[in-house]
């Protein structure tokens, strides 16, 4: 298997704190890898380092085998890439927020057909096409001329994705895409994710859903301190955690899980 | 009773001035104040010094001070120019500074996730701005901009005491002549209130139809 996303021993600081201090990881075409830790520990702002929406001082980050943010010289300095080469690597990067940040002066077809119209120059036509097709995947064919603040969080949620595919990204992060959400609208949102992956999406999930991610992850991380402390297959790692950080962690979350 | 009915087709015509040179400076701010309002929340620095420059100094006179030192000026810089075109032009800078400081406002308090949601996307810069940015921010400004221009309509006012005819110069000509002041003033002050009110009955109207929810 050829690995999708790259990340090599990346070192990011927000001034003097250093929030990732040197991590490394691979996702494979097609798989679901899963981030889970405690806030703090850096896990979103590695979704965020993978398309760019933060810069970062150490290590390099490929996927689909380009560079990601810098370009590597043989003689191992970083040179920062141009604004356009980002851009048109994030057109194959999707990525889902936490609090949706849908374009509330859109409609919903709106929305999803930004991207394909704006970064892409498809014709409005086609862009409508590919929105409406994936607005039906996601099963909200009934609110295509909806504004978004008429739509509940779950749904909300799901245009997000809707968004984000239509760019037809390589791969989609989803940086806790249902904390936001009522807990009776977990469940859509999820699903929706679930057949994703089902389609053979390479994706990175960083989620609180330890359910989720044993089900649906072929790989799951745990962040400590800006470190991965452990790695490996979902269900071996939360079965049979290893490190104290983990077992605490995992402790407190069935504690409040059951509150 | 009479001098008023004689002399309201007078003073219309002096409302009808007043809603023309109010017309042009919001119409010149609001055109400027966009641009730099952009221009405030670029990446270059020295441009956002100079308009916080110029949006403070503005601020800071009065718009009498500012249509006595347009009035001067350009005389003493060597052009020849009529009252009414230097009281225009300082009503426009005046205007500037305030529709610039809303549009800046407006902009910046845009979610920092709308930035972000566009990026993602793969979107140019020029793309976020007026795709996505602006339009958002032209909406919340629209309370404020009508504000704006109710004090700008009421603004021209000064002018009177530069030189220039509009209403209150018009007034005041009828005044000295008729030395009717108590119905002349009350039929001026119905004519600001007539060309004032619809804005702020319209205002009120947008800032409840525009109250945004991301």
């Amino acid at each position: 298997m050829t690995a999708m996303i790259e990340v090599s021993n990346v070192v990011k600081s927000f001034g003097p704190l250093e929030v990732l201090k040197g991590v490394s990881f691979q996702v494979a075409q097609g798989e679901v890898a899963v981030i889970i830790g405690a806030s703090g520990s850096g896990k979103s702002t590695i979704l965020r380092c993978i398309n760019f929406l933060e810069d970062f001082q150490g290590g390099g980050i490929k996927v689909d085998g380009a560079d990601v943010g810098y370009d590597l010289k043989p003689d191992g300095t970083r040179v920062p890439q141009s604004e356009a080469t980002i851009a048109k690597h994030r057109q194959e990067v999707g990525m889902v927020f936490q609090s949706f940040n849908l374009f509330p002066h859109k409609t919903v077809v709106e929305n999803v057909m930004t991207g394909p119209l704006r970064a892409k120059g498809v014709p409005r036509a086609e862009a409508r096409s590919i929105a409406e097709a994936l607005l039906a995947k996601v099963g909200l064919s009934a609110k295509l001329n909806e504004l978004p603040a008429n739509l509940s969080g779950g749904q909300q949620q799901r245009v997000a994705i809707a968004r984000a595919l239509a760019m037809q990204p390589k791969v989609m992060l989803f940086d806790e895409v249902t904390s936001a959400l009522d807990p009776e609208l977990v469940g859509e949102v999820l699903k929706v994710i679930r057949d994703l992956a089902q389609d053979g999406m390479t994706m990175i999930l960083v989620t609180h859903e330890m359910h989720f991610a044993r089900d649906v992850g072929d790989k799951l991380l745990f962040f400590d301190a800006g470190r991965i402390l452990e790695q490996g297959e979902p269900k071996a790692i939360l079965d049979n955690p290893e490190s104290e950080r983990l077992k605490a962690f995992l402790t407190r979350f069935s504690a409040t899980n059951y509150l | 009773m009479d001098v008023l009915v004689q002399s309201l087709p007078y003073l219309a015509k002096g409302a009808l001035q007043t809603v023309w040179m109010a017309v042009v400076a919001i119409f010149v701010g609001s055109v400027a104040g966009l641009v730099l309002g952009l221009a405030a929340v670029s990446r270059f620095t020295a441009l956002r010094w100079l308009i916080d420059a110029y949006i403070f100094l503005t601020r800071g006179i009065p718009i009498l001070v500012l249509m006595f030192i347009t009035y001067y000026a350009f005389p003493a810089m060597g052009y020849r120019v009529s009252s009414y075109a230097a009281v225009t032009v300082a009503l426009a800078l005046y205007a500037t500074a305030f529709y610039t400081d809303i549009m800046r406002g407006c902009l910046q308090s845009l979610p920092r996730g709308q930035t972000e949601a566009a990026k993602s996307l793969g979107m140019g810069r020029m793309s976020i701005i007026f795709d996505i940015l602006l339009p958002q921010a032209m909406k919340s400004s629209l309370p404020p901009w009508l504000n704006t221009s109710i004090v700008m309509v009421k603004s021209t006012s000064y002018s009177a005491i530069v030189g220039a005819w509009e209403l209150t110069y018009a007034a005041k000509e009828v005044v000295e002549r008729t030395l009717a002041t108590f119905e002349i003033f009350g039929a001026v002050m119905l004519f600001y209130f007539a060309i004032c009110y619809p804005l702020s009955l319209l205002s009120t109207h947008l800032e409840k139809k525009t109250a945004v929810v991301h």
